[in-house]
């Protein structure tokens, strides 16, 4: 049985200390997954909470034979980003000028000749371009390229064929690269 | 189409591919054919090294950092709990009371109490070893112990009741002299006494003084005081106080 199985048992059995033992060891994970979609600490950091909570309450239905702990919590992740998307889809389109806000902060810290400030920069970059990827392009790219999740994985996770998770892949990584190329960054 | 014909493959195919190239499931035949198109075609070569770079650079991304407190918040709204489950504390975690500050100050009490408890009782003193957990010498000891207290008990009630006897003894003319012990001394200046000067020792210290009963040991002065009262029916001259005539009266008792 793999240690994450072995502590959803213990817990189902009402070991509180193993619920423990399972948020110290996801929490960086979902709180990842959670940043890099939203693209914003305060939405992940509430978002990471909303899973765990909604863990907590379903642990009974996670079946090991369904896949591993992480899928599944990455699954749980993504259903609750996927309708976070959706709730604040309209906030989003009146929001316009508080999008326009860290593009310009960013232009005037990339003029620092800094190793580390370049490197912060161009993760900012990243960043800002994964949010202008569509909701389905960008959680593909996400799971497969910063969790590092295999095709297989990512494909339990989205409940889609695995060729439109390639699909996916393959076409949120082509607009990555062309958004980046409207912003300035050139190939290394 | 066949793959393995160069002139088919075209940027549509080479975009729909990109990514299985550069992960290189490709088979042999595919990416010779990609390769092939992306040597003629500029616009693909580009965009070939732009994704590739993307790639490198999302997977060379640092995790975010997790908020310190996201974790404390996380269990307070669900299970609640708070204490640490890694490490040697996961042992004591059934008892969770043992972690309380109450706790732990109620048994440094307990265990200081046995201690006190222990050394009054000698067991320090000795050093330990095997034969002290001897059954046979601990009931010798324990034994020797109990005659030990009981004597020192019978020791201590015998001198109290020689002092309580010579007290009851100078009880008459302490009726006078212990009174303005507890009163304000400025009430009755005597007749004699200087303006400063306090009131003369041997009016309020009739009873044996403390430091001859530390220098003597109470025992001892209590024997001789009982001897030199019982024989001679005066009362006991104070060390303190003024010398004695020559008659033996002693001046300081004389005058209420």
């Amino acid at each position: 049985l793999e240690p994450d199985a072995q502590l959803v048992l213990s817990c189902l059995r009402g070991d509180g200390y193993s619920w423990e033992e399972i948020v110290r060891r996801h929490t960086r994970r979902v709180y990842n997954l959670c940043y890099r979609f939203t693209g914003n600490s305060t939405d992940a950091e509430d978002l990471t909470q909303e899973v765990f909570l909604r863990v907590y309450r379903t642990l009974g239905s996670y079946q090991q034979q369904h896949g591993a702990f992480p899928t599944w919590l990455s699954s749980v992740t993504r259903n609750l980003l996927v309708d976070h998307y959706r709730r604040t889809r309209r906030d989003r389109l009146t929001d316009s000028i508080d999008d326009a806000l860290p593009q310009v902060e960013e232009k005037h810290t990339s003029q620092t000749p800094h190793h580390v400030a370049e490197q912060a920069e161009l993760s900012a970059q990243l960043q800002q371009a994964l949010l202008q990827l569509s909701p389905e392009l960008r959680e593909a790219v996400i799971l497969r390229d910063l969790n590092g999740l295999d095709y297989s994985e990512v494909q339990s996770v989205l409940q889609v064929p695995q060729g439109t998770v390639k699909s996916r892949i393959n076409r949120g990584r082509i607009e990555l690269a062309r958004i980046l190329e409207k912003m300035g960054l050139r190939p290394a | 189409m066949d793959l393995n014909r160069t002139d088919d493959w075209n940027c549509t195919e080479s975009d729909r591919r990109l990514s299985d190239y550069l992960e290189r499931v490709t088979t042999p035949e595919e990416t010779a054919a990609f390769s092939a198109h992306i040597e003629q075609c500029p616009d693909c070569a580009a965009l070939v090294a732009r994704v590739g770079e993307v790639i490198r650079l999302l997977r060379a991304e640092e995790p975010a950092e997790v908020p310190p407190q996201l974790y404390a918040k996380i269990i307070s709204a669900t299970s609640g709990a708070r204490q640490p489950t890694h490490g040697w504390r996961r042992w004591f975690a059934p008892v969770a009371i043992a972690w309380q500050p109450r706790f732990a100050m109620g048994a440094i009490t307990i265990a200081a109490s046995f201690l006190i408890v222990f050394h009054a009782a000698g067991t320090s003193r000795n050093p330990q070893n095997m034969a002290t957990l001897n059954p046979l010498n601990l009931f010798r000891e324990a034994n020797r112990q109990a005659h030990l207290t009981y004597a020192h008990t019978a020791k201590f009630v015998d001198d109290l009741r020689l002092v309580y006897e010579i007290q009851s003894r100078f009880e008459p003319d302490q009726d006078e002299g212990t009174g303005p012990a507890t009163e304000p001394p400025a009430q009755t200046p005597s007749p004699n006494q200087q303006p400063g000067q306090s009131q003369p020792r041997s009016q309020t210290i009739p009873r044996p003084s403390s430091r001859i009963t530390r220098s003597r040991g109470l025992y001892a002065f209590a024997e001789a005081q009982a001897a030199e009262a019982l024989a001679l029916e005066v009362p006991v001259p104070d060390p303190f106080g003024p010398i004695a005539t020559p008659d033996n009266s002693p001046v300081t008792r004389s005058h209420s």
